[in-house]
């Protein structure tokens, strides 16, 4: 295992310097001189020329890199002209909160979808597991934002019971003291969530329901309570160790559509405003930590495999 | 007043903005009963606000100011959309600047020395000024002399004088020295590099400029960036630090740095002694650093126009035009702008009692040509002013106001439309003189020797330079055809160009239609920019520029003007161009957009309006209101009614 961890890790470090190299590369090209979007379009020549001077935009591309990569060693990710800010900083602001909505919306759906693909497992074709099926495919097939749009249209502006906003206050610990408000874009995000993996985790029970160990066991008069309990649950959730790992990048990088509409200023729309304003450092920053996050996700995902289930060796 | 144009542009949902206000001589009146209220929580009444004057291109209307006044109660206003304000410090460098962290952050606490607009008017507001006049020209005209009228102090009780404006200058100096990108107005060569300043005394200080300029230029565009700075406060290079002699570059500097510093760091924003210190009506409480919310809290020893009656302002930050609706609809909001995405959903606001009131701001969109555009010859053959005029024709302003503006527009023949409306428009500027026609732009061309083929392909059947041929550079055979870029953002854009095209069709040419991103447009469809692009494109749609008060196209339309983004060039508006800064001729600028109206280096587009929504229990002055269209936020003018 440790050996296994190594070259993962070491692989994982290549492979972040090369999402680095192409995102940079590639920034480079479409704006090889973001001045003009970040000081506007009635900006001097000479205003140009220094900001390109101040920022190191004048020098060679190669040099840049690897000015990046120095400073990057050194935990500084650089700054953010437009905002004002270094990235870590920024980073360090948006991440809370944005972490904490999608990481409770995770939890939230995982606690809801996987009890209800067991149960649509064991209860196939019954009125229940069809008129599950039948939601989770709406909800499944609707966009998140209509989702938020609805439900602040009945529960925020129609019913009037919490507002339709977050809290303008987005430090975590401000949301969460006034956390009605965070109940509309968790159910939002839960609710699209809940709609897949619960199709996901119907299906793998389904799969585990065939096989010949739960035959053994019926046969042998086993309780249905403890065949779902000791064999069915641990062996139908392997497929969403996977399914969950894979999820954490967007754990931090938020829900840009979620965030939009519920007025939430989390790591999601940095990356949009960034985009629009060419803000490279904030671009690059934000490539990374995703890079980094699936890396780990993905290792997440092969380890608590191989824990949850012993037939599974790492080489 | 600072020029607000560089950030502000015309694309974009936050940035689709240009300045101007309704003109009404009802500030005084109002500000003036505001000095009439009670102390806190208590209402009284006052003399009766007038409306704001009409205008015949607004939305809605503003009701007059309210008889009573309600002290105290917090005013939830929202920020626009990205438009977090970051720079506290009154030297914004060009990263950081925006009409909104100028105008709706910084002059809550800091304001100009000659106020501007007035309501919507883009004029000087002399009655929100820290001088009751235009400055008085030495008779050589280099000279200009600004009298205080020792209305200002600062919140530690010292009036505001001329020390004060002095520290300004030679920080703004400093600055620019250090970068030009440290100072989002500046021009080499103009402001503060053309001029040297001298206290004359405590309340007077002389501007003297190298060369003789128009006055209204020196006013309008250089003067009127001056924001006094607290010079017995701010003049230190470190926390705690002594008063340094600011009049020497290197400690000017040194305070440069510092201050600048000092603004760097957002999350010292409220806690800083430094920004306690103010001249406006209200000073900054608490800062978010994620979102850019603000709280401002009254300055209780406001001495200037108005009053601040509110316990505090919250400047409400959005992510989302949308959620800031939301916010309006569900009351949280006492003061916010209803953006053309809903514009649909205006009646649910109306149904909530909500004033509403739009007008343009003060500036331009157009459609700009690319005259360097050697493809098919499309840069030779629009060169000719009759092709322009056809293209002009075919821009159906009327439908295009009715339609895709629903209405909340006004219509622009120039780089000054017809709201709001400039001193310095010309009478060009305020009736169309190409209205929608196929027929007279089929005229034209067929005139000038073209054979128009309505939905097929009009060409050049009489090349030459005489009278009825097509012009100089014009090819046999050649056809009009060429590429047009547009933002895709907002949509009114494309519905506009898409518009335009459709009626080019029936004259028989074809637009290769592009869209593309703001920032890709004004990079990539630019000549001054990107000259290797030049035979690229044909013409552009970005959006457009907002304007100061004094609106000369100077580096927009004049040859080799570095925003020249089409390489426009006629030697008679260089010279009218030129004449708008250095005569003194006082029709100088009308002259220049009288020229620029009929030399169509573009197609002017409509203004749109700029709706503003409040709660109908938030009053003061009309002008206020108006104002708001400007993108300015004047709270001390405003108070709850109940």
């Amino acid at each position: 295992m440790a050996g296994y961890l190594i070259r993962r890790l070491a692989t994982a470090i290549i492979v972040v310097i090369g999402i680095t190299l192409v995102t940079f590369l590639m920034l480079h090209i479409v704006a090889p001189e973001p001045a003009l979007t970040i000081l506007g379009p009635k900006a001097t020549p000479a205003a140009i020329r220094a900001f390109n001077h101040a920022y190191g935009y004048d020098r060679p591309w190669y040099e840049q890199f690897i000015t990046y990569l120095n400073h990057l060693l050194h935990g500084n990710l650089g700054d953010s002209p437009k905002d004002n800010q270094t990235v870590v900083s920024l980073f360090k602001e948006k991440a809370p909160l944005s972490a904490f909505l999608s990481g409770v919306s995770l939890l939230v759906a995982i606690v809801v979808a996987i009890p209800l693909g067991i149960y649509q497992a064991v209860k196939r074709n019954s009125v229940g597991d069809v008129t599950a099926t039948t939601v989770a495919f709406i909800f499944y097939s609707m966009p998140v934002f209509m989702v938020a749009l609805i439900l602040i249209q009945i529960f925020a502006l129609s019913l009037g019971w919490v507002d339709p906003n977050v809290s303008q206050d987005q430090t975590l610990g401000g949301a969460l003291s006034s956390w009605p408000e965070l109940v509309l874009p968790i159910v939002a995000l839960a609710t699209t969530t809940v709609a897949a993996y619960s199709r996901y985790q119907r299906s793998a029970s389904l799969d585990v329901l065939a096989q010949d160990y739960i035959k053994v066991a019926r046969a042998k008069g086993l309780p249905d309570r403890l065949i779902y309990t000791r064999h069915l649950i641990r062996n139908a959730s392997l497929p969403m160790i996977t399914l969950i790992g894979l999820s954490l990048p967007a754990l931090i990088a938020g829900n840009v559509l979620i965030e939009n509409a519920f007025n939430i200023d989390g790591l999601g729309l940095l990356f949009v405003k960034s985009l629009q304003n060419d803000d490279y450092n904030v671009l690059l920053g934000y490539t990374l930590l995703t890079a980094v996050l699936t890396v780990i996700g993905n290792l997440i995902a092969d380890v608590a495999l191989t824990l949850s289930d012993p037939r599974i060796r790492l080489v | 007043m600072v020029d607000r144009d560089l950030s502000l542009f015309r694309s974009g949902e936050q940035m689709r903005s240009r300045n101007q206000r309704v003109i009404g001589g009802v500030a005084l009146l109002a500000a003036g009963a505001l000095g009439l209220t009670a102390c806190s929580g208590s209402s009284t009444s006052h003399s009766k606000g007038a409306p704001s004057a009409a205008n015949a291109y607004s939305y809605g209307k503003i009701p007059a100011a309210s008889t009573t006044v309600k002290s105290g109660g917090v005013l939830h206003v929202a920020e626009d959309v990205g438009a977090d304000p970051n720079w506290i410090f009154p030297i914004t460098p060009a990263a950081n600047a925006s009409v909104y962290t100028i105008n709706q952050f910084q002059y809550l606490s800091w304001r100009t020395l000659y106020w501007s607009p007035k309501g919507s008017a883009p004029e000087m507001d002399y009655s929100r000024s820290m001088t009751d006049a235009a400055p008085t020209v030495s008779s050589d005209g280099k000279t200009f002399s600004i009298k205080l009228n020792g209305k200002y102090s600062w919140s530690d009780g010292n009036k505001v004088s001329a020390q004060d404006v002095l520290l300004w200058f030679d920080l703004y100096k400093a600055a620019v020295k250090e970068s030009p990108a440290n100072a989002s107005n500046y021009t080499p060569g103009q402001f503060p590099d053309n001029a040297t300043a001298k206290v004359v005394n405590d309340q007077t200080i002389s501007f003297t400029f190298n060369k003789v300029y128009n006055p209204a230029w020196i006013l309008d565009t250089q003067l009127n960036q001056i924001v006094p700075l607290p010079s017995k406060e701010w003049a230190k290079a470190a926390t705690g630090g002594s008063n340094l002699d600011y009049t020497q570059p290197a400690n000017a500097k040194k305070i440069y740095d510092y201050l600048a510093k000092q603004s760097k760091s957002l999350s010292t924003y409220a806690s800083s002694p430094l920004w306690q210190t103010v001249d406006g009506a209200y000073k900054i409480k608490s800062y978010n650093t994620s979102t850019g919310a603000a709280t401002f809290a009254p300055n209780t020893k406001y001495s200037g126009e108005g009053k601040p009656n509110f316990s505090e302002v919250d400047l409400l930050s959005y992510t989302s035009p949308t959620a800031e609706f939301n916010d309006l609809q569900s009351g949280k909001l006492d003061l916010g702008y209803v953006s053309s995405d809903n514009w649909p959903q205006l009646n649910k606001i109306k149904s909530e009692d909500y004033n509403l009131y739009g007008l343009p701001d003060f500036g331009f969109s157009f459609m700009y040509f690319n005259f360097k555009d050697a493809t098919g010859g499309f840069g030779k053959a629009i060169s000719q002013l009759y092709v322009r005029q056809a293209f002009a024709h075919l821009q159906d302003e009327n439908a295009e106001i009715k339609g895709a503006y629903k209405g909340m527009a006004a219509p622009a023949y120039g780089p000054l439309g017809v709201a709001p409306k400039s001193p310095y428009t010309p009478a060009n500027g305020l009736k169309n003189p190409f209205p929608f026609s196929v027929s007279a732009a089929k005229k034209l061309l067929t005139d000038h020797g073209w054979k128009v083929v309505p939905n097929g392909v009009t060409t050049c059947q009489n090349p030459g330079t005489g009278a009825n041929q097509c012009g100089a550079g014009v090819a046999k055979g050649q056809n009009l055809n060429f590429k047009m870029y547009y933002t895709s953002t907002p949509k009114v854009v494309g519905e506009e160009v898409t518009s335009f095209a459709g009626n080019l069709k029936q004259i028989g040419v074809k637009i290769n239609l592009n869209t593309d991103t703001f920032n890709n447009i004004i990079s990539n469809e630019s000549n001054p920019s990107s000259p290797k692009n030049e035979n690229a494109w044909g013409m552009a749609d970005f959006g457009g520029f907002t304007e100061n008060n004094y609106p000369s196209t100077n580096t927009l339309f004049n040859t080799g003007g570095t925003y020249n983004e089409g390489s426009f060039s006629d030697p008679q508006l260089d010279k009218l161009i030129n004449a708008s800064m250095l005569s003194t001729d006082p029709n100088a600028l009308k002259n220049e957009i009288s020229l620029v109206d009929a030399d169509l280096p573009g197609i002017f587009q409509p203004n749109e309006d700029r709706i503003y929504a409040w709660s109908p229990k938030l009053s003061g002055s009309p002008d206020a209101f108006a104002a708001l269209t400007q993108l300015m936020l004047d709270p001390e003018d405003l108070y709850f009614t109940k």
